[in-house]
């Protein structure tokens, strides 16, 4: 009976309005698009990080890692002499900017040992009957401290050949090196998306500042050896020769990383599953206007004999259909906007976590898409499932009559008010959660979708307030009550409040996912700019990079101190001008934190980088560079994470060992989510044996312009690889760079905004059907059909500027919410909410475009209507 | 036209599109009206009554001939013309009563005239009369989901004389209502356009309401039907 009924009565339906079908199907590929899309950029993400770890390990086992600074070369006999390690092969890592602004992962290898862990393909060209080797003589190759290997498609992409030179910038400044030869995308050659070079360990120490460390060994056991245990046998041994070290299992390391960016990946999917539950609710209204469109038809279908399940089975089936094409579509789409966004997320992320991510293969699976199509049939079928269950409740006896005599009450049900609790009681909840702070981890992690699911309950309230405020202005007495095409407009708005919602409540989840994006951004933007204002008040900033603020910087040696400071213009006060400052990051207690190393401040600054909060900054500073102190200022994000405060000691494990700390102060900063202390560079370059600078903070002499002497800096320096940058500039980097974390979220927006826009206009369309009748009556009694068309466009315009401020007043509430708990306490910043107005603007003028557009579409429609064929309408 | 017709259609002619061919429902009807007369129009189903109807209020366009309206010939209205033209000189009662569920009785009354432009404070007290008349005085505050069909149908025809229109068309304006109901409604309608010199053509099938009528226009086959055949029909089948 199903079959027959499908055939006869549902299929044929979804082929005679093939206009709402196509609607549907397409609000749910775009769901699924989504979906699909970040799907598959975050398992391209996590194939990044195993294909980086399985081609850098090669047949390693265990690797040793230490912070970025690197740790002493002794280490590798340590590791060598514990029983059951086969070999241990040390290397060297480190990113150097090429051309334009480009990075090479350049690894620094022991050419004679490197065989046991790693294999190479290449040779010395494309034609070569060596074509095995990576180089024909390895001495030679050790010989020539300009030697560097780079893959086959690197040299391509950049026009480079065997025995070509190209320049590197390196911690001595810029260096030529010459290619030796071309590597295949095979071992080491496949890490970073092919963007990798290969040099001698010796002389990679020496250009990147390194000279007696290594960043990592790789460690291949003995046959047969217990390796758990081995790896226990090995710790134990880096836990007495050094502190800060560890050692991590091959399959460990992908995990590390994969659970590093866990929360990242959750935002991401947490925004597709948002724009699938948009598609859901085109999916819902539409079969809901479509079984109230057809009442008659199903209650003849039941006077005949047809079963509820039968009825049911129908519009489940008729709803699966268009989510069957639906995700067949967004699979296809979704994969074309995963290439779209993959690079740009991976970016975002890479600045986040400022951790080298280089997706640039995209990873799509056949399994990628059928898991889109089932997500667009299941979230089809289970928004269809109430509406159709609607269906079944219409009795056979309905065939009988004379269809809908004059006027269907107006409806205000007990379950739009149920709803309406609902919504307001989980806001109210997720309000007071979020003001709680941490109450629980499970209760924490329930907060977002307490306030996303309060908000869409909530926000066809909040629509229907505001219709009913401006129903008050053209009612027949009141204000505005010759605008009677206005007041046709709201009252038909407001005569269905649950389909009205249920329009608009697609466009409004879409706006909302803009404005609260836009808040937190702002928010994050104007917070961490203000800070940047208030402690980066050099002038200029020297650096390799010529970005102060970027994830790979090149750090230098600290003799380009004194030559920058015979740069004429450059301000020597007390004898120094460029002050050198390393930021580092650093393994502590399982989190990454971030080490500033600074100098003793220009007097023209003063104390102006150390944001202390609760002591005298002077003071404070001044015992931070007090000669035998050994002290840090704590991140107050620090002391969120770890709990050590002013007063407190710290002890960290540095490559020379432990050390103890005093926390002499708190200072406010954003540099990292995981936290930041400020340590006296003296006692670094003790402890962590790196003499290295990130960049130089230079003071401008009086009588010279900041321009002047950053162009004196360039000419002096920069053939050297060397860029200065002024304050000004630094401030435009940190505003795009805020813009480049947030860009990838403007595609998600673009595809929320496009599923509502086409939620409302199908869903109105639809109802636009269902009041044939209604409309060809206005029409014969005389409703122009210019006011007609403005009556329609009215309720669409009315819907886009209401669901506007409906987004806008949730966004701005969640969004808080968010900034000041959920970010506050997983990051420990103390973020300000800043609502950006143009946001708001844009948001409420989206709305309104979005309503106007729909309008019109719909207004062109009923243009046409005839009114003979309207009256006559069932 | 005559000094006293309100309405004349001239081999009025309309034919519908069905598949590749095309039905033609009405055959060339003439017809003529008088002013305050009130006529009905009966013949079985498919005749071509409500196409006739729809033509003579200007709500679709004939395929032939010609309709003049109180001198104007509505066929060669544009569109914006012939719908103030429906809105100024026509009023319709319709056999689902269709009023508009969020609005009150006498908001209801008032539509055609708020369309034209009129404030809601001018229209108020005419369309509180009309209610009156038709016996819903008390309740002109009620929306329609609170009357009954035939208070339903006593609203749509004050909405129907609000504009004091030059002609009241009515489509089987008892065909939703129970026979008591029916008659109460129909008696009030005829009292009410008579007291206020109004024309009106009524399409029906009941025989009792064509009864009511100063004159009966019978269609068949998309023409109308001339007395003497009428007739003759009529002694060989005693009811219509």
């Amino acid at each position: 009976m199903i079959g027959n009924l499908l055939r006869f009565a549902g299929f044929r339906h979804l082929h005679q309005k093939p206009f709402r079908a196509t609607l549907t199907a397409l609000g749910i590929a775009l769901g699924v698009a989504l979906f699909v899309a970040i799907a598959a950029i975050n398992e391209s993400t996590l194939a990044f990080f195993r294909t980086n770890v399985s081609s850098m390990t090669g047949k390693a086992s265990f690797t040793v890692l230490g912070s970025e600074v690197g740790f002493p070369e002794e280490i590798v006999d340590v590791v060598r002499e514990v029983p059951g390690v086969e070999s241990a092969v040390p290397m060297i890592e480190n990113r150097a900017r090429f051309g334009s602004g480009e990075t090479l992962v350049v690894f620094g290898v022991d050419l004679l040992q490197e065989a046991a862990v790693r294999e190479y393909g290449g040779g010395a060209d494309a034609d070569d009957q060596h074509a095995d080797e990576v180089i024909e003589d390895p001495l030679e190759f050790l010989n020539q401290p300009d030697s560097i290997i780079v893959t086959r498609s690197f040299a391509a992409s950049h026009g480079l050949k065997v025995e070509s030179p190209f320049d590197l910038v390196t911690a001595r400044g810029k260096q030529r090196f010459v290619v030796r030869g071309l590597l295949e995308p095979t071992g080491p050659a496949k890490a970073y998306g092919g963007g990798v070079a290969i040099m001698d360990i010796d002389g990679a120490r020496e250009m990147f500042g390194k000279v007696g460390k290594v960043d990592r060994i790789d460690i291949v056991p003995e046959e047969g050896v217990d390796k758990a245990e081995l790896g226990r046998r090995i710790a134990a041994a880096l836990e007495q020769a050094s502190a800060g070290l560890r050692v991590e299992h091959k399959e460990d390391q992908a995990r590390t990383l994969a659970k590093m960016i866990e929360g990242y990946q959750g935002i991401l999917a947490f925004c597709s599953l948002l724009a699938l539950l948009i598609g859901m609710f085109l999916v819902a209204n539409t079969i809901a206007i479509a079984v109230a469109d057809r009442r008659r038809e199903i209650a003849v279908l039941r006077a005949i004999g047809a079963s509820r399940g039968g009825i049911l089975t129908m519009f489940v089936i008729e709803a699966a259909v268009m989510g069957v094409i639906g995700g067949v579509l967004g699979a296809l789409l979704g994969r074309e906007l995963a290439e779209l966004l993959v690079e740009r997320v991976s970016a975002s992320m890479s600045r986040q976590y400022v951790t080298p991510i280089d997706v640039t293969e995209l990873t799509f699976s056949s399994a990628q898409a059928v898991t889109g199509v089932v997500a667009g049939v299941v979230a089809a079928v289970l928004a269809a499932l109430w509406p159709s269950w609607q269906a079944t409740r219409v009795s056979g006896g309905e065939a009988f009559g004379a269809g809908p005599a004059g006027a269907p009450p107006v409806i205000r049900t007990r379950r739009a008010a149920l709803l309406r609790g609902t919504g307001i009681a989980m806001l109210a909840a997720f309000g007071a959660l979020s003001g709680a702070g941490i109450v629980h981890p499970a209760i924490d992690a329930l907060k977002p979708l307490l306030g996303v699911v309060g908000a869409v309950l909530a926000a066809p309230w909040i629509v229907a307030l505001g219709l009913r405020g401006l129903g008050w202005l053209v009612a027949a007495r009141g204000p505005l009550g010759s605008l009677a095409v206005l007041r046709l407009s709201v009252q038909n708005l407001l005569r269905h409040p649950a389909r009205t919602g249920g329009n608009v409540l697609s466009l409004v989840i879409g706006l909302m996912l803009v404005i609260t994006m836009a808040v937190i951004q702002h928010s994050f933007k104007t917070s961490i700019g203000d800070w940047n204002q208030r402690v980066l008040r050099s002038d200029l900033w020297v650096s390799s990079i010529g970005r102060v603020l970027a994830v790979d910087v090149q750090p230098l040696s600290e003799d380009l101190g004194p030559e920058i400071d015979r740069v004429p213009g450059v301000d020597v006060a007390g004898g120094k001008g460029a002050r050198g400052f390393r930021i580092v990051h650093h393994p502590h207690e399982g989190r990454t934190i971030s080490l500033k190393a600074m100098e003793p401040q220009h007097p023209k600054v003063g104390n102006a980088w150390f944001d202390v909060v609760d002591r005298p900054v002077d003071e404070t500073v001044s015992e931070l560079f007090a000669p035998g102190v050994q002290g840090v200022l704590v991140s107050q994000n620090f002391t969120g994470h770890f709990g050590k405060k002013t007063g407190d000691t710290l002890e960290l494990a540095t490559p020379s060992g432990k050390a103890s700390f005093r926390v002499l102060g708190t200072v406010v900063d954003y540099g990292s989510p995981e936290g930041t202390l400020y340590l006296s560079r003296d006692v670094y370059k003790r402890l962590w044996n790196d003499p290295l600078v990130s960049a130089f903070a230079v003071e401008v002499a009086p009588g010279h312009t900041p321009e002047q002497v950053q162009r004196a800096i360039e000419a002096a320096l920069g053939p050297r690889g060397l860029i200065a940058t002024r304050n000004s500039q630094l401030r435009e980097q940190f505003d795009v760079m805020m813009d480049e974390s947030f860009g990838y979220t403007k595609a998600i927006e673009v595809a929320a905004l496009g599923i509502g826009l086409l939620a409302l206009l199908s869903t109105l369309l639809v109802s636009l059907l269902s009041r044939q009748r209604e409309l060809g009556m206005l029409r014969a009694i005389g409703m122009s059909r210019g006011q007609l068309v403005r009556m329609v466009l009215g309720e669409a315009v009315l819907l886009g500027i209401f669901g506007g401020v409906a987004a806008v007043l949730l966004g701005i509430y969640l969004a808080r919410l968010w900034v000041v708990s959920t970010l506050a306490s997983s990051l420990g910043w103390f973020i300000h909410v800043h609502v950006p107005l143009a946001s708001v603007v844009t948001t409420l003028a989206t709305g309104l475009g979005v309503g106007v557009v729909v309008g019109v579409l719909c207004a062109r429609r009923v243009a046409t209507l005839e009114i003979r064929s309207a009256l006559e309408a069932s | 036209m005559s000094v006293t017709s309100l309405l004349e259609t001239r081999g009025l002619k309309k034919s519908y599109p069905q598949g590749k061919h095309s039905v033609e429902v009405l055959k060339g009807v003439d017809v003529t009206v008088d002013k305050g007369e009130f006529v009905a129009v009966v013949g079985p189903s498919g005749s071509g009554k409500t196409t006739f109807m729809q033509l003579v209020g200007g709500l679709d366009r004939p395929s032939a001939g010609s309709v003049r309206l109180a001198g104007e010939p509505i066929e060669a209205l544009s569109d914006a013309r012939l719908s103030a033209f429906r809105r100024q000189k026509l009023g319709f009662v319709f056999q689902f009563f269709h009023l508009l569920p969020t609005l009150t009785a006498e908001e209801n009354v008032c539509l055609p005239r708020l369309l034209d432009g009129e404030s809601y404070a001018k229209v108020a007290p005419a369309a509180a009369r009309l209610l009156e008349r038709v016996g819903l005085g008390a309740r002109r505050h009620h929306r329609p989901d609170q009357l009954s069909g035939g208070e339903m149908q006593r609203v749509a025809i004050a909405r129907a004389l609000v504009s004091d229109p030059v002609l009241v068309l009515a489509d089987e304006p008892t065909g939703n209502l129970d026979t008591k109901s029916g008659s109460i409604v129909l008696e009030l309608f005829r009292d009410t356009v008579k007291e206020r010199g109004q024309t009106v053509i009524m399409v029906t099938h009941d025989p009792r309401a064509a009864a009511l009528a100063d004159r009966v226009i019978r269609l068949r086959d998309g023409v109308v039907e001339p007395d003497e055949l009428r007739d003759q029909r009529d002694q060989r089948e005693p009811t219509s």
